[in-house]
């Protein structure tokens, strides 16, 4: 390139009152991307699952509090369609259909979400184990953490377990189904730090996610990897109940994370349909009663678990999150094409 | 007065809390994948100046407030008040001692200061990043003393009192940053 061709690309760069249209990664994050992509692909080969592709528009979404979804309408049918905020329930309709293991990378949306590690698009890798339960798929996760990024830190060093319960016990002075928020208001101001007026007394899942993000989750290593279990069975969602180490009823639900970067959330999937209808049911409930939008039931996931799920786990990992650590970043601008200030 | 959601919050935002105008320092989003939205904040009590965390449930709703920052001259001070003017409608208002605080010290007259309103009234003054004062009383330096690290304070009619090197004389004029209160440089 001449002196002056060089001189005009640097000046473009820089000039012009237009849209800033590069994108937010590197070359070099890019490359790492696809480097984590093909061993992702080469993980699951070697260990015997399909990758499959799911719809990202749906007739139905999942009520799912706290999530989301788009909607939006075609011209040539009516009714409304959803954009998918994680490609669950297409994939267990799969694991119904064919009782294989299945692995997806989807484009995932949710509506409400932005700041350094949030995009209303992101990439979930997703995954089912048949006839697993959640010690195996934790052990399947920590594998993939190795063959993917291992040579990156904190995936080069094994992942450490912790109990959800005890982390909350040792946070805030009692196990959580006994802690009120009224309790946890105590905790956070007793630490001179704020806790929200908006948080109603009954509002106790709320509380114990605030309770998490501000005095457990920096307390958790940032040069290792953590597998965190146990939730409240208030948080199961659609994973099934079980009982812990000191017969405690818990959640068969993980959630791994790396220093305060939520990473991966697992299930031993709840495979009973009335159950999961049951539990539906309430969502809407509460949805309705907080005047957010109901979205339409999706009946055909609700027919496959009435036709038979297999025993299952399944784990969604946000692989954004996994190359913005591996690259030593510390927001998704930096590690997407063009995340949404960019679009 | 209108209402913000959690949603548009960002840097600069000016906000009423338990009475008292604040601006946003900084706000971090912070959701669990399956849980609730949180947005987390450092506000500056704009009365006060203090910063202190404040944490919103999402779509929490907050009061705006109503402040604006605008030029402002100052003319004069009358014991009691210190007036200003802006130099485009020649509208003169006062501003009481707890709104010019520390900004008292460096005020001169027709220096144009930041003055921001609360409901159209004075909350606080910034001045100009430096002034040039006269010195109205230092200590006389020693002859030929320009090698030294010393300092010696200098007086000012105004009230500030500034450290200055030992060669610097009554009545000579200086320039100094008024957001650390440190000399910089003599005025030829």
């Amino acid at each position: 390139m001449t002196a002056g061709a060089a001189a005009g690309v640097a000046a473009g760069a820089a000039a012009g009152p237009g849209r800033d249209w590069r994108p937010g990664a590197s070359l070099a994050t890019l490359r790492r991307a696809a480097h984590l992509r093909r061993r992702v692909r080469e993980h699951f080969d070697a260990t015997g699952a399909l990758e499959v592709v799911t719809p990202v528009l749906s007739r139905a979404a999942g009520p799912e509090p706290s999530i989301e979804p788009f909607d939006t309408r075609s011209t040539a049918m009516d009714g409304r369609y959803w954009l998918q905020t994680s490609p669950e329930f297409a994939m267990k309709r799969l694991v119904a259909a064919y009782g294989q293991d299945v692995w997806q990378l989807a484009p995932v949306f949710r509506r409400a979400e932005r700041g350094h590690r949030h995009n209303a698009e992101f990439l979930l890798l997703e995954w089912y184990r048949v006839g697993q339960d959640l010690a195996a798929l934790m052990q399947d996760v920590a594998e993939l953490l190795v063959r993917v990024a291992g040579e990156f830190p904190p995936f080069d060093r094994p992942p450490q377990t912790r109990r959800y319960g005890v982390c909350v016990r040792e946070a805030a002075g009692d196990w959580p189904e006994r802690l009120s928020v009224a309790d946890i208001r105590d905790r956070f101001e007793n630490a001179g730090r704020h806790f929200p007026d908006g948080v109603a007394d009954h509002e106790h899942d709320a509380a114990l996610d605030l309770l998490v993000d501000t005095f457990v989750l920096p307390e958790l290593p940032t040069d290792r990897p953590t597998f965190i279990v146990g939730y409240p069975t208030s948080q199961a969602s659609l994973a099934r109940c079980t009982l812990d180490v000191d017969g405690r009823e818990v959640a068969a639900r993980f959630e791994l994370y790396a220093g305060t970067v939520e990473l991966a959330n697992g299930f031993h999937e709840l495979i009973d349909a009335g159950e999961q209808r049951r539990r539906f049911t309430e969502q809407l409930a509460a949805r309705q009663a907080d005047g957010q939008p109901l979205p339409d039931q999706d009946e055909a996931f609700l027919a496959a678990l009435e036709a038979g799920l297999p025993d299952c786990s399944g784990v969604a990992l946000g692989l954004d999150r996994l190359t913005m650590l591996a690259c030593g970043l510390d927001s998704l601008d930096r590690v997407m094409t063009f995340a949404d200030e960019r679009c | 007065m209108a209402n913000y959601s959690t949603n548009e919050f960002k840097g600069g935002l000016k906000i009423m809390l338990d009475g008292d105008p604040h601006s946003i320092v900084s706000n971090e989003f912070v959701k669990p994948g399956k849980g609730q939205a949180f947005t987390r904040t450092k506000v500056r009590n704009l009365k006060t100046g203090r910063v202190v965390e404040r944490t919103f449930k999402s779509n929490e709703s907050v009061e705006s407030a109503d402040v604006m920052d605008t030029q402002m001259q100052y003319l004069y001070a009358d014991g009691e008040y210190w007036h200003f003017m802006d130099p485009a409608s020649f509208e003169q208002l006062q501003a009481d001692a707890t709104a010019v605080g520390d900004a008292a010290q460096w005020l001169i007259a027709e220096s144009v200061c930041e003055v921001t309103l609360f409901n159209g009234q004075p909350l606080a003054i910034t001045p100009p990043n430096f002034v040039e004062m006269v010195i109205s009383e230092t200590d006389p330096g020693l002859r030929g003393d320009t090698a030294t690290g010393g300092t010696k304070p200098a007086h000012f009619e105004t009230g500030a009192v500034v450290k200055v090197p030992l060669f610097i004389e009554e009545g000579e004029k200086i320039r100094i940053d008024t957001r650390s209160g440190e000399y910089v440089s003599r005025v030829k």
